[in-house]
């Protein structure tokens, strides 16, 4: 009886865990890994880190005061990690929460896992109230453009501390921004067509970016161009991408072969697709 | 034989006697299951735990679910029923009446002989006499078939019961669902309950926001659906105030819209979020504002912002609504809630923010969780607001600022589709 007791616990737990899917990627630095996800109900992400030779299921959990709505259409949380920190643009719906202030930083080590003490409402407000890394110029820029959203997307990578790229797109078209610690500095508005949700990462150096379809593109504040010959292989909402800043890799995973129980780097070795 | 003969006997008394016993049914008759289909529309509960399921009517645990179509396809039905007899007749003849006068034909079916005294017999699915009128609205509490039963190749009839279901009737095919827009019970019952016999787009709306108007928002069991139950409640989502029925001003619009979206009426840009436009006064974005009333004390941040001279200061890990959630907490405070503005069966929710969510459908703002309509974005601040601030945190401290003159700031929309 209690085996049965523990038994549907444990499914209703995996059940739980399984309801909420990674967003955007999997980043792998100083050897282990990263990756995130948004409670469906509450909008709140948690972040899960381990080292690259555990299964993904052994991430430890930590509670994050940001997260993204899940409003049609869907861009998954921005986030990313680098150095001691995690960057992430806090898009929950919330009446409180500006979305002016939305770029923040977070040191890794400030993060704590969820508990009584810590409980989503707590991280909402906290995220709320957290001051801002920057102030979210591109989105200003954007709605003061056209008050429409309409096709609206945007992802965000760091660099550094003190270098932070951001695509942002709306009514067919896109700017790249990068703050460089003090200020914002941008590209000309581009058209740039897109309907669905794009993702940005470093490669050699270089911000490049992948659309919803697989497109690659290099941006920077000078504007976007195709990476002539290249793509994913596949649709985001296809795959999970893993940027590993340890090796300057990118690669693949379809949703299909996301294995809780495999170790990561075994998993990569056996399923991931290289993109470079 | 003698069985056979015995049954046959007792179905010819009952049916004798039916001429001073019009509400007479057979009590050795009894309906199992009323299963609904042919075009019949997903209706999604209300807790998230999935769409309602066929048989739609099920004797057993008094199953009642509800049932939608879009207006101009007739219903189709299916029933299945148990007699208790020693021996059964080898076939008899059903037939239903339905609301509206939509009958169900008479169909001679097959009893399935038991080994005991209960047989069982199957009204198979059959499409009703005629569609609900094509483009209008219709909501049924109940949608009653009277079902009959014939022994004599439909000579004569008697009654067998009854069989009652919700059945809502969209005047148009829904709008599909997407992430947060889902074909929800509550959302079916209010637009239909409100929008009985109505056809056109401005008529739909104009009924389906009086749902609204009086600040009583109720799901399809007649419950309240509380704007800010709890001041800083977590609810953001359609799906979330009907799961929990308390929610943010952002699930009032999308429930208002959503109500709209299942008679497949079209409004592209009909969802507003509204924020200040981020002005900066003495060094600090403004970007708050408080929603009627807030009572202005005695300032004493003259010296460091002259414009927004009222000054609260809050806990800031705790934020301005600490447990239990219930109140405003402040440090200090030259500036206090009062009662104002009422939403959604709450008189007094949550008034401090720094944004808010409405619908927007020709032109006309409608603010859902207050019930109330405005015809510009100007507009607004006057009818509604208090006074604007802007805030910021040092150490442990939220500062939060406060002005009651309107023409400091202004507000800013961002509309996008619903």
């Amino acid at each position: 009886m209690r085996t049965t007791v523990f038994l549907f616990i444990f499914l209703i737990i995996g059940t739980l865990a399984r309801a909420q899917s990674m967003e955007r990627k999997i980043v792998i630095e100083n050897g282990h890994f990263y990756f995130t996800t948004i409670d469906e109900e509450f909008q709140i992400g948690s972040l899960h880190s381990g080292a690259l030779s555990e299964p993904l299921k052994m991430a430890v959990k930590k509670a994050l005061p940001a997260g993204r709505n899940f409003t049609d259409p869907i861009n998954p949380f921005s986030w990313d990690i680098s150095g001691n920190n995690f960057y992430a643009i806090n898009f929950l719906m919330h009446p409180l929460n500006d979305r002016n202030e939305s770029l923040k930083r977070l040191k890794i080590s400030s993060l704590k896992a969820w508990g009584p003490a810590v409980t989503t409402l707590d991280m909402i407000m906290q995220g709320t109230d957290l001051t801002p890394f920057a102030y979210n110029e591109p989105y200003a820029f954007v709605i003061k453009r056209s008050s429409t959203l309409n096709n609206f997307f945007y992802d965000g990578i760091a660099l550094n501390d003190s270098s932070y790229f951001m695509a942002i797109a709306n009514n067919g078209e896109m700017s790249v921004w990068n703050f460089n610690g003090k200020e914002w500095k941008h590209s000309e508005v581009q058209n740039f067509p897109i309907d669905g949700y794009f993702s940005l990462f470093v490669h050699g150096k270089k911000v490049c970016l992948a659309t919803n379809a697989g497109g690659l593109y290099e941006v920077s504040v000078k504007g976007i161009s195709s990476l002539e010959g290249k793509s994913v292989g596949t649709s985001l909402p296809n795959c999970l991408l893993i940027v590993n800043k340890d090796d300057d890799s990118l690669w693949y995973l379809k949703n299909n072969d996301v294995n809780q129980h495999t170790p990561l780097n075994e998993l990569i070795e056996k399923k991931a697709i290289r993109i470079f | 034989m003698q069985k056979l003969l015995h049954c046959w006997l007792l179905a010819f008394v009952l049916f004798a006697s039916d001429s001073s016993a019009q509400d007479f049914t057979y009590s050795n008759i009894n309906i199992v299951s009323v299963t609904f289909s042919g075009g019949n529309l997903t209706i999604r509960k209300d807790d998230g735990s999935g769409a309602y399921t066929s048989p739609q009517w099920l004797a057993a645990g008094s199953i009642r679910n509800p049932v939608a179509y879009i207006s101009g396809v007739a219903p189709k039905a299916a029933a299945a029923f148990t007699i208790n007899c020693a021996t059964a007749p080898d076939s008899v003849n059903v037939r239903g009446f339905g609301s509206d006068s939509i009958n169900f034909v008479s169909k001679k079916v097959i009893v399935t002989p038991a080994s005991g005294t209960i047989h069982n017999f199957s009204y198979p699915s059959t499409t009703g006499s005629h569609v609900f009128t094509a483009s209008i609205v219709r909501y049924f509490k109940p949608y009653t078939i009277n079902w009959e039963i014939s022994f004599d190749n439909g000579i004569t009839w008697k009654p067998i019961g009854s069989s009652n279901n919700t059945m809502y009737v969209t005047r148009s095919a829904p709008q599909a669902e997407g992430t947060e827009y889902k074909w929800f019970h509550t959302v079916y019952d209010l637009s239909c309950r409100n929008a009985q016999y109505k056809s056109l787009d401005t008529a739909i709306i104009s009924k389906v926001w009086s749902e609204f108007t009086d600040q009583i928002v109720l799901n399809w069991n007649g419950d309240s659906l509380f704007y800010y139950k709890i001041m800083n409640s977590p609810h953001v989502t359609l799906p979330n105030l009907l799961k929990y029925r308390d929610a943010e001003c952002y699930t009032f619009a999308q429930l208002f819209l959503s109500a709209i979206k299942i008679q497949g009426v079209i409004r592209t840009n009909n969802y507003v979020y509204i924020t200040p436009i981020n002005n900066t006064v003495c060094g600090y974005t403004v970007n708050r504002f408080i929603v009627k009333n807030w009572a202005f004390g005695t300032p004493s941040a003259t010296a460091t912002c002259p414009q927004f001279p009222y000054k609260n200061t809050y806990n800031a890990f705790t934020g301005s609504i600490p447990a239990p959630y219930t109140a405003y907490v402040f440090l200090t405070a030259d500036v206090t809630d009062q009662a104002g503005i009422p939403g959604s069966c709450n008189i007094r929710p949550s008034s401090y923010f720094n944004n808010h969510q409405i619908a927007k459908i020709d032109g006309v703002y409608y603010d859902a969780c207050y019930g109330v309509t405005f015809p510009t974005l100007s507009s607004i601040k006057t009818a509604a607001f208090s006074g604007w601030s802007f805030r910021y945190t040092s150490g442990s401290t939220t500062n939060c600022f406060f002005t009651n003159d309107m023409t400091q700031s202004d507000l800013s929309e961002t509309i996008s589709t619903f």
